[in-house]
């Protein structure tokens, strides 16, 4: 009750649960394996997952329409797992860039 | 953002010689000369004069000292993150400082004032950039609305500390550099399944979320119907705050908008990837239904990137057209405002009534648009100027003022006056109801645009 009353010892309590958070729980997370991963795995593809704006995102350039003789099948995601994810096929096929010509 | 809840007659009685509104011009006047001054020393200097002299805290993981030390790829270590937080400090303080001073107010009390929440606003950065806080995608806007919250409802907040709370002023300036990175000739970017998937289906949603807000649900306040409508439709924070300055919300009703979207975003993040494999989706129909439907650029970023590359580009790149939709979403709602919501029982409105009542940064804020995408498109070089200035100065500058902005409204904010905000759950019910059936309708285009009409590699 005298916590609820007193503002100085509830902006402590506050300040103390924050310092506990951030100085000990959540590095703590960061350190567990699959947690670990994860934001290594983002720190490799550049991807800061809070960007508020695209112009926050480090590695981003708009997909751009792709030249007319571009063919990528569009594959399932289950089929393009089996394989390895390369840079190409980014580009749309023609039919999409003559719609917008 | 008022903090009253004026009847339509007091707005009309409010707005009567508001042309001349000072917060809207002074921040349209504030956001142009950082914009110019940006432009003119990528101009003068090179393009990377400026890069790494404004900067904000980095990423930490371990320990917090590690957001001001970076150390780049050739190994070497420097405090830029430091020095650069301070400059950014400096440009931001001595700018409104002299604003203020020509508005009459003392500068040595404005820059102490300015000097404390610039500091509450760095540790909001601070918290924010705890490398698995960010992996949620919970953005420096909740922290740095936390950390305003803390004060004033513990300790309270000092009667000096107001003279640099200057809210409306940092969200409109912030709004009107916001404007300098909305490329409208990156509309265009997908050509038509982008224009099918961004541009038919949010103003769908946005419009058909509002009437269900006031028709169905029939929420008492307008504003935060349409705030949290924008927020879920368009693309999170950054149209939650442009839309709530296009419609004059109230400062918790942002704050509750915003709350939302960035729970939800988690959850988004995580479950949509997974149903997209486990209906074994393409990677063109699933990164499109990504984009579309979470709210925030990093969060749809982080979930194209688990399903592949493609997902990855093809869902950042939905969501940038989304990004710029916000021009026109906070213009359309800022003339719907003025001509329909504030006119009350008024039959016919004038167009200066129109006029008077209009948000005039959100001029600015177009213009800002307009003049660096003609920059951008048509000049030569331009392209590599804009981006430079954004990249290097601009966003930095842009993100310091909305965390200021943020941390003001928490300070200005009682935990009391958020809870009426969330009466009869109605903003609960209005955002998972918006949200269904916006996945539902970005599905159905996502996979009529990628799918069918123009599925990629089915050229002729």
């Amino acid at each position: 009750m005298k916590v609820v009353d007193n503002p100085q010892l509830r902006f402590a309590t506050c300040v103390a649960a924050m310092a506990s958070t951030w100085l000990v729980v959540l590095p703590h997370i960061s350190r567990l394996e699959p947690i670990e991963q994860r934001l290594d795995w983002l720190d490799a593809k550049q991807i800061d997952a809070s960007a508020m704006f695209y112009t926050e995102l480090e590695a981003f350039t708009p997909l751009a329409l792709p030249p007319a003789e571009s063919k990528q099948p569009a594959r399932s995601l289950r089929q393009s797992q089996r394989s390895t994810h390369k840079a190409g096929g980014l580009c749309l096929p023609r039919r999409m860039a003559e719609a917008v010509r | 953002m008022s903090n009253d809840d004026p009847l339509p007659n007091q707005i009309n009685r409010r707005n009567e010689g508001d042309l001349f509104k000072p917060d809207d011009w002074w921040a349209i006047g504030c956001g142009a000369i950082l914009l110019a001054g940006s432009l003119l020393l990528v101009v003068l200097v090179g393009v990377d004069s400026l890069k790494n002299h404004l900067a904000k805290p980095e990423k930490w993981r371990d320990f917090p000292s590690q957001a001001f030390y970076v150390v780049d790829s050739a190994g070497t270590g420097s405090y830029g993150p430091l020095t650069g937080t301070a400059i950014s400090a400096a440009v931001l303080g001595g700018l409104c400082c002299l604003l203020q001073t020509i508005r009459g107010a003392a500068p040595v009390r404005f820059l102490v004032a300015f000097l404390v929440v610039f500091l509450l606003a760095m540790f909001a950065y601070l918290l924010a950039g705890q490398e698995f806080i960010r992996s949620l995608n919970l953005e420096y806007a909740l922290w740095a609305l936390l950390v305003g919250l803390i004060i004033s409802n513990t300790i309270g907040t000092p009667a000096w500390l107001r003279a640099a709370m200057l809210t409306e002023f940092y969200i409109k300036t912030g709004l009107v550099m916001l404007g300098a990175e909305v490329l409208m000739n990156r509309l265009v970017a997908l050509g038509l399944p982008g224009i099918g998937v961004a541009w038919v289906v949010t103003p769908i949603v946005l419009i058909a979320t509002y009437w269900f807000g006031q028709r169905v649900l029939k929420m008492q306040s307008p504003s935060l119907n349409m705030v949290i409508s924008a927020d879920m439709s368009v693309c999170g924070v950054s149209a939650a705050i442009a839309t709530a300055a296009a419609c004059r919300a109230k400062k918790e009703e942002l704050s509750l908008a915003i709350s939302l979207s960035l729970t939800f975003t988690v959850v988004m993040m995580a479950v949509m990837p997974v149903v997209i494999r486990a209906m074994g989706l393409n990677e063109y129909v699933g990164g499109a239904w990504l984009g579309g439907t979470i709210d925030s650029t990093g969060a749809v970023a982080a979930a194209g990137a688990t399903l592949g590359e493609t997902a990855e580009q093809v869902a950042t790149t939905i969501k940038m057209i989304q990004n710029i939709l916000i021009g026109v979403t906070a213009f359309c709602v800022a003339i719907y405002w003025s001509t329909f919501v504030e006119a009350g029982d008024s039959r016919r409105v004038s167009i200066a009534e129109i006029w008077i009542r209009f948000p005039k940064f959100v001029l600015g804020f177009l213009a800002a648009s307009i003049i660096f995408t003609i920059v951008h498109s048509l000049v030569p070089g331009g392209e590599e100027l804009v981006d430079s200035m954004i990249d290097s100065s601009t966003k930095t500058l842009r993100g310091w003022l909305f965390c200021l902005a943020f941390v003001c409204i928490g300070l200005e904010t009682n935990f009391r006056e958020l809870l009426p905000q969330l009466k009869g759950g109605k903003p609960l019910v209005l955002y998972v109801v918006g949200q269904s059936f916006n996945l539902c309708l970005t599905l159905l285009m996502a996979w009529l645009m990628f799918g069918v009409l123009f599925p990629p590699g089915a050229s002729n």
